[in-house]
């Protein structure tokens, strides 16, 4: 179950991509929680044909949960998280792109992508089924399709999808904990209790580890090579089911988020400097990198510039370190300082702040979002109370410089919006309003999940738009012509007119995808941002 | 002394609740700050639904990243509605058969799920086995449990709910089987219930009433 804005994008997103058949399945599963398939045929009054060919095409696409409890049967579970991942893919096809580019480039061909895309298209697949369908047209190439994959699953882009993986993960911990309650024999005390779920949960959390490092198995030793050293080599395991790792492309997103951000406060090169941090940092982000490190990673035909420096022509080495030390906020040591900072710079171990631009960048969207609303002054109210925490309404008139009646209007209006709200402090025991004060702050979590609502409802709004261009008549009866097989084929048959029509549908179509993406990005901010750091242990 | 105490308390809440009625009766504060001036200078209309946007938002340029970006995002919506993980049901049209039908895309032109093309543990085996052989899946659904044996209930309580609840899994299939189980029951008061009125006599109807009362009164 979730909430009205997230199930309303989930369904629109179900439609469009799998039908409304499986749409009305998904609202279903939606609106009232975790059903079985026979409640799911009663409540989407559907035939049951067409609501189980629904839950297989949802359940090959990771987004429904299954489990087999032994009172209820089997019960479906709905993963809004996965289906709302689907509007990034492009993007993880576009870094795909990006990391893995084409080997040969006189005739550019993506291997890395292709087989994202590919494994993206049918939720997931086995190896071998992804090497014959790429290399249908060109049967050399299947090697240097197996080349790639395996780039692909040593580098955790791609991921193991498990048995364990298709079950909801509150159903597991239920069951995790019945065992464990059941191994407790007489009454239990709360401690127990609680050493229970903590057991149950730790368990769930090694399997789900176990279970996604299979994917490569050990090649079979070469027995001619026994007289050379025996290196170990690993080649993907055929058997395994594979699937897109998503955590692994968000971070590349994170780290373009703050190299923006580094660009923004500062300069270009600045962000230069940034982007070759976190590349030095890549493959484990939790280490420290050194600061010679970095250098090495720019390459020497970009200028450093920007900076002031005392002698006329300073090493790349020295305009890094200075760089560094500028984004570190050496030069302000105070609380102020390392809440702006973007490293930790210490004797020569950079460590990039991950914990502290996240909640910069959030505080910012909040910040934009107060403003857009309330306008400078609201903006004022709001950073003053992230600041000092708590405080009366009179304060806040006197601190802010702003009148009484200026003031009091404008915190009406951002509780309204839930970006602040109050604390009440009662002078006396009965708790009559009048006799109490009211403390204005910002709670974080209220203000970030409503802004979060927000922007799902946008990015809902965005595909309504979409579906009413395409369905505006004209527009309907030029796509419908051009589904036809004839046309399909020669694109000629289309009059002049028709394909004018076209023509601008795919502009609109395309705006409306970029706005849809720079909304998204605003979800990744307030939603992903947290736990792409905390994902980062391995 | 705690008479006294309890006399303070019963004083405190008596006090407590006059101040209560005294605020009430002159004309408080409102809460949060507010003043009546405030309230009354508050508009009563009520706010547009689309209030007027100055100045209108206007898209910022895109980059040719950003339009790679969206071509991938709509090639996959584009390429999903071709595949076989677009549901369709075939409905029979009543409308004219035209030229264009053969060119045009129909439900049946839509590619189905392949059993060969899904791993059969990822998926609920019930709905799997379902989907894929719905013939063969019937005869296996009837369970033998009809009659709850009222000696055996208590050891197998268990046991009668499970197929309690398999039974009606079984009724949401297809009706066939489960009517044949409630006739059975039903069969015996079926014949014996329904007087289809020839044995009333519509003149007697004050005497039948006349009769009730008489038998009413047949308790004294």
């Amino acid at each position: 179950m979730a909430d009205a804005d997230t199930s309303r994008l989930c369904v629109q997103i179900v439609r469009s991509h799998f039908g409304p058949l499986a749409a009305n399945a998904a609202s279903a599963l939606l609106t009232r929680g975790r059903l079985s398939l026979a409640q799911l045929i009663r409540y989407t009054m559907m035939k049951p044909r067409s609501v189980r060919a629904a839950i297989l095409v949802l359940v090959q696409h990771n987004i429904l949960w299954h489990s087999n409890a032994d009172e209820e049967g089997e019960m479906l579970e709905f993963n809004t998280l996965e289906c709302l991942m689907r509007l990034r893919f492009g993007r993880f096809v576009w870094q795909a792109e990006q990391l893995f580019g084409p080997s040969d480039t006189h005739d550019p061909v993506y291997q890395g992508a292709e087989i994202v895309q590919l494994i993206l298209d049918h939720g997931k697949l086995q190896p071998p089924d992804i090497i014959s369908r790429l290399s249908i047209y060109n049967p050399k190439s299947s090697s240097l399709y197996s080349q790639t994959l395996y780039k692909l699953v040593s580098g955790a882009y791609l991921k193991p999808s498990t048995l364990l993986s298709h079950n909801s993960p509150r159903d597991k911990r239920i069951k995790y904990e019945a065992e464990e309650k059941a191994k407790l024999t007489g009454f239990p005390t709360a401690k127990e209790l609680r050493e229970a779920m903590e057991t149950a949960e730790a368990r769930l959390k090694r399997e789900e580890q176990e279970a996604e490092s299979v994917g490569l198995k050990r090649k079979p030793k070469d027995h001619r090579s026994t007289k050379r050293k025996a290196i170990e080599e690993d080649m993907v395991d055929d058997v395994v089911y594979f699937r897109v790792n998503f955590d692994r492309f968000n971070t590349y997103i994170r780290n373009k988020l703050i190299e923006t951000a580094a660009g923004e406060r500062f300069n270009r090169s600045a962000a230069l400097v940034m982007r070759a941090t976190l590349k030095s940092t890549e493959a484990k982000q939790k280490n420290p990198t050194s600061t010679a490190a970095v250098a090495m990673l720019i390459s020497d035909d970009e200028n450093l510039s920007g900076l002031v420096t005392s002698t006329k022509k300073s090493s790349s080495a020295s305009l890094v370190k200075d760089y560094l030390g500028l984004m570190s906020a050496i030069d302000n040591p105070t609380p102020a300082g390392r809440a702006s900072s973007f490293i930790n710079l210490s004797n020569n171990k950079v460590y990039v702040e991950f914990g502290i631009i996240g909640s910069r960048l959030q505080r910012h969207v909040l910040e934009a979002v107060a403003r857009e609303r309330h306008g400078d002054d609201g903006v004022r109210i709001v950073r003053l109370l992230l600041d000092i925490g708590k405080m009366d309404e009179k304060q806040i008139a006197k601190v802010a410089m702003m009148p009484n009646n200026v003031v009091r209007p404008l915190l009406a209006a951002l509780s309204s919006d839930f970006l602040i709200s109050t604390q009440e402090v009662p002078r006396s025991a009965d708790r009559n309003p009048t006799r109490t004060f009211y403390l204005w702050h910002v709670d974080l979590h209220k203000a970030y999940s409503t802004l979060l609502g927000h922007l799902y409802k946008t990015i809902y709004n965005i595909g309504m738009r979409r579906q009413a261009e395409q369905e505006e008549p004209i527009v309907k009866a030029v796509l419908e012509k051009r589904e036809r097989t004839d046309v399909a084929q020669d694109e000629s048959l289309l009059s002049r007119m028709e394909r004018d029509v076209l023509k601008e549908w795919e502009t609109k179509q395309e705006k409306l995808t970029v706005l849809e993406m720079r909304v998204e990005e605003a979800v990744f901010i307030l939603r992903d941002l947290d736990t792409v750091g905390s994902n980062e242990d391995s | 002394m705690s008479g006294r105490g309890g006399g303070r308390g019963r004083g405190g809440g008596r006090g407590g609740f006059r101040g209560r009625g005294g605020a009430f009766g002159a004309a408080s504060m409102p809460p949060m700050g507010l003043t009546f001036a405030d309230i009354q200078a508050m508009s009563r209309e009520g706010d547009a639904l689309y209030p007027p946007l100055d100045p209108l938002p206007v898209l910022a340029d895109y980059s040719a990243h950003e339009k790679r970006i969206c071509d991938l995002q709509t090639g996959f919506a584009t390429r999903l509605r071709k595949s076989a993980y677009y549901v369709v049901e075939t409905l029979k049209s009543n409308d004219l058969e035209r030229y264009s039908d053969k060119y045009r895309q129909s439900p049946a032109s839509q590619p189905t799920l392949k059993r060969k093309d899904l791993h059969a543990p990822f998926f609920p085996t019930e709905i799997f086995e379902g989907y894929f052989n719905p013939k063969k899946r019937r005869k296996v659904e009837k369970k033998s449990t009809k009659r709850l044996n009222l000696d055996d209930l208590e050891e197998d309580a268990e046991d009668q709910e499970k197929s309690g609840d398999e039974r009606s899994d079984a009724g949401s299939q297809p009706v066939d089987s489960d009517y044949d189980v409630d006739e059975e029951y039903d069969n015996d008061y079926a014949e014996n219930y329904f007087d289809n009125g020839e044995g009333d006599d519509m003149d007697g109807l004050g005497d039948g009433g006349g009769g009730d009362d008489g038998g009413g009164g047949d308790y004294d």
